[in-house]
């Protein structure tokens, strides 16, 4: 068995390596409020993938964590508006079974793997061409 | 591999441990993480406060240090908003020689001896050298709106 | 960082007190823990272009190469570490059972999990040289009064199914062998067993030492050398006529029997056992004394720790940025990005006591011999029959002063892990490596910046803070690299939320912020893109575009040229393995080898 990092450590881990920029795969994070010692509240932003509708575009998304994560998954949702499956259309919420990376949830998965993810989903071939909404909206 | 045996004979004499003013007890069922608290120094601006913190032991404790946080808000130059501190012995100078009460001990000693020229709060570390009495005042009154107080603690016991 | 505050008062346990400040103790570093997870899940979206649309030029797929390799690269980094640790766990099994220094083991009795990267061969030939304490069964309780039988039935509860009597037992009662399977009668057809162990240690070392190729070599070398083992023990008579003249044995020798003067050497050794002050364990009081300080250490703690890794000097850190944001680019720029692989450094191990920089240790044995020697130390008195020293110097004699690190008793962290320069002068490498890449990038981007008509404020920002950027993917500056200007939260200062309906425009602006931002660069506020023009912004962000198309190349070339590097040197290692097997020393050759499979991870992590 070995050590079962708690939540917080976790959280404040990512936390970390967030802010030494080390998310080199065009995506970044860190917490909306940097007063909050729970920790549950993130920014994520998303360099849209080259060569797709999304290229130079930014997303940004809201991420929440909750008390059990990260046993269980964050809650992601799109602040820009975006048109990709998996991502709810009225609210810009995340269904994250809908992301192979991260489907069958396990804890030692990140936010940046959810972002990471969400960005290789956005690339898709099957996905990359998609129509996507004027750019600077939100959900 | 079960827990280290260290790690349990730690856990043992810190249950017998008193009169130093920490306290640290098992969260839930993670035997290397603890649920910590400090009661400040006498003579400091935290002084008559109970602060809350957690500890965990990784992995490779005690090659590695524990990692500690302050869950209660402080107003300290080298404790940060999210209550991480800046101590030399949780960083570069771990030695495994050093235990959970040692690490503690030091915490408490750094309330007694805040040192605004190595900050990890920059606004705090400013604040404190330009005034520090204000300052001062401001870290008792944190201390008096955030932390537990003292009185409590004996009354809970 | 350093906030040494109330050390004194501190430090009361155990035993010293650990007053004084020391340079930064390496053993405080934390050690290397096997990537986890990521390759477990390996879901890709396939690049099937089956659709026409093919994207023009290939960066879609190098994108998406990128990701592949890595994964591909980190699932074959733990199968191979998988396999090793399975022919570890084998080889430990093999020498629980059939080897041991004075009632000690020569493999790590399992107080620490993580993986050992020190050079098992120099540790197992110190201690059968009696200069390093074998690694002796720690208990987790003792007592004063405890008797013969109750001492021996601890250390047997601890060992449970690596008893190597009990093995002996079961072993010796499925053999037909008439041999008495009396654990106290001196076993003498035991004597031959160093052949077998010596080629045992040999692939021990090859596979244990490195993760890199060598273990699929090892790992189809051991079970010959196994089974050679097995027979030998097995079948004692036949084997001492037999074997020998395969291989002569590098002058070891084995001592038989667990009796010293008529009692269990464990009764002997742990009658006043003492509590190693690190793992909290307690061990026959022949344990390692620290050179310095004379405080006692068992070897299963002495093995971990070790040097820093690479880093740079504490006092080198980049300065807190946050108040003033605006030279800290320019400062950054001015240090230069080649002089930092020079001034990566590696400061040895210091006592977890006293602090004394070049932490090392002496041993002196207990005054009876058993188990594995060498020859040369055979012909002392034979440890069953009689207890008189069989070394010079008498055991629990308190030294007074301390030795100096290059004491020839005296062994060091470094001895053990003799790679140590090895790892650093690699590390220098690949620091200037990436430096002249970072160099080269930092070129590009400054000849595009010349070529637009703007000079408005993104574009030199962006010029100076690409180096930083690519400083900070640099794993020697990123390892030390201090947190953002706004140290508390790793908000994005730009991150879209400033206004939930951007204003026409602004979205230009958000980009070039955010994405400044998002490569890693916290762009002063001050410097603002509002001002520039609108073609200004367009360069912005084809230039953007551009460079992360060429980081994205850079990084696949560094790994190519790294993977490269790494098999050349595998071939290397190969031949000279091949050339000379039996040489005595292999350490300089595991050195090698472990620095291609640190090239390999470090590309796997940070490429």
């Amino acid at each position: 068995m070995t050590a079962k990092v708690p939540r917080n450590f976790r959280l404040l881990e990512e936390l970390e390596k967030g802010e030494k920029g080390l998310g080199a795969d065009g995506c970044s994070y860190g917490l909306t409020d940097s007063d909050d010692v729970m920790m549950s509240k993130w920014n994520g932003t998303i360099l849209g993938p080259p060569h797709s509708v999304h290229e130079n575009r930014i997303y940004s998304l809201e991420i929440y964590c909750g008390d059990n994560y990260p046993d269980s998954p964050p809650q992601v949702r799109f602040i820009s508006k975006i048109n990709l499956p998996g991502v709810n259309g009225t609210d810009g919420k995340v269904d994250l079974s809908k992301l192979p990376r991260v489907a069958n949830w396990n804890r030692d998965y990140t936010m940046e793997r959810i972002l990471v993810g969400l960005r290789e989903h956005m690339a898709h071939p099957s996905h990359r061409k998609l129509p996507q909404p004027a750019e600077g909206q939100t959900f | 591999m079960s827990l280290p045996k260290r790690i349990l004979k730690e856990t043992e004499r810190l249950r017998n441990e008193k009169d130093t003013g920490i306290k640290a007890t098992i969260h839930g069922d993670n035997l290397r993480y603890f649920d910590v608290e400090i009661n400040g120094p006498e003579g400091s601006p935290y002084e008559g406060g109970v602060f809350e913190l957690e500890l965990f032991l990784p992995e490779d404790y005690p090659m590695s240090p524990p990692k500690v946080r302050f869950l209660t808000k402080i107003y300290h130059p080298n404790i940060d908003r999210l209550g991480r501190i800046c101590l030399d012995i949780l960083k570069n100078n771990w030695s495994p020689a050093l235990q959970i009460r040692t690490v503690l001990l030091s915490i408490q000693a750094l309330l007694g001896a805040p040192n605004p020229d190595d900050p990890l709060a920059n606004d705090v570390a400013q604040k404190w050298k330009e005034d520090e009495n204000a300052a001062k005042a401001t870290a008792r009154q944190w201390t008096k709106e955030y932390a537990k107080k003292v009185s409590d603690q004996k009354e809970e016991a | 960082m350093g906030n040494s505050v109330g050390r004194e008062r501190s430090y009361s346990n155990p035993g010293n007190g650990v007053g004084g400040s020391g340079g930064s103790a390496g053993a405080g570093r934390p050690f290397v823990v096997p990537a986890s997870g990521s390759s477990r899940h390996r879901h890709h979206h396939g690049i099937v272009i089956g659709d026409g649309e093919r994207p023009s030029g290939n960066a879609f797929t190098r994108h998406e190469q990128r990701y592949r390799d890595r994964e591909a690269r980190e699932a074959a980094k733990a199968e191979k570490e998988r396999l090793a640790a399975i022919e570890r766990e084998k080889e430990r099994e093999r020498s629980m059972r059939e080897e041991n220094v004075d009632g000690g083991f020569l493999v790590t009795q399992g107080v620490y999990t993580g993986a050992e990267d020190f050079k098992h061969k120099i540790v197992r030939q110190l201690m059968i040289e009696r200069r390093l304490a074998p690694f002796f069964k720690g208990l987790s309780d003792h007592e004063d009064d405890w008797t013969d039988e109750e001492l021996i039935a601890a250390v047997k509860a601890e060992l449970g199914e690596n008893d190597p009597e009990e093995n002996e037992k079961k072993g010796k009662g499925k053999e037909s062998t008439a041999t008495s399977p009396s654990s106290s009668t001196p076993n003498i057809d035991h004597l031959t067993v160093p052949i077998a162990s010596r080629s045992r240690s040999h692939s021990y070392t090859s596979d244990t030492s490195s993760t890199s190729a060598n273990s699929h070599r090892a790992s189809s070398n051991n079970p010959a050398a196994r089974l050679r083992s097995k027979t030998l023990s097995n079948s004692p008579k036949v084997s001492s006529i037999a074997i020998p003249t395969q291989q002569l044995a590098p002058g070891e020798a084995v001592i038989p029997g667990r009796q010293v003067d008529g009692r269990h050497v464990w009764a002997v050794l742990y009658k006043d056992a003492l509590e190693c002050p690190i793992c909290f364990l307690y061990y026959p009081p022949y344990l390692n004394k620290t050179r310095c300080c004379d405080q006692e250490i068992c070897s299963e703690c002495f093995v971990q720790i070790k040097r820093a890794d690479p880093h740079l000097p504490d006092h080198h850190q980049e300065p807190s940025t946050s108040s003033n944001p605006a030279s800290a680019p320019a400062a950054q720029s001015t240090t230069g990005t080649t002089g930092n692989a020079e001034l990566l450094t590696s400061e040895p191990a210091s006592c977890p006591f006293c602090k004394e920089t070049d932490f090392g240790v002496t041993y002196t044995p207990p005054p009876f011999r058993l188990g594995l020697v060498l020859q040369s130390q055979q012909n002392s008195p034979p440890a069953t029959t009689s207890s008189s020293p069989a070394s010079p110097s008498t055991p629990n004699v308190r030294r007074h002063h301390h030795l100096p690190h290059n004491a020839p008793q005296v062994v060091t962290t470094d001895q053990i892990r003799p790679d140590w320069s090895q790892k650093l002068a690699h590390a220098r490498a690949q620091a200037a490596r990436r430096a002249a890449a970072a160099t080269a990038l930092h070129t590009a981007a400054f000849l595009m910046n010349s070529t637009a008509s703007s000079s408005s404020n993104p574009l030199t920002g962006l010029t100076s803070s690409s180096r930083r950027m690519l400083r900070r993917v640099d794993p020697a500056t990123g390892a030390s690299s201090p947190s953002a200007p706004n140290s508390g939260s790793g908000t994005p200062q730009n991150g879209g939320r400033s206004s939930p309906n951007p204003r026409p425009g602004q979205s230009q602006e958000l980009l070039s912020t955010a994405g400044l931002q998002l490569l890693g660069i916290n762009q002063p506020r001050s410097s603002s893109a509002g001002s520039g023009s609108n073609q200004a912004q367009q360069v912005v962000r084809a230039r953007m575009e551009d460079l992360e198309e060429m980081m994205i190349m850079e990084a696949i070339r560094l790994s190519l040229a790294e993977e490269e590097e790494r098999k050349k040197r595998e071939a290397k290692e190969q031949q000279k393995k091949d050339g000379s097997g039996s040489s005595g020393d292999g350490a300089g050759g595991e050195g090698s080898a472990a620095n291609a499979t640190s090239s390999g991870e470090t590309v796997g992590s940070s490429g």
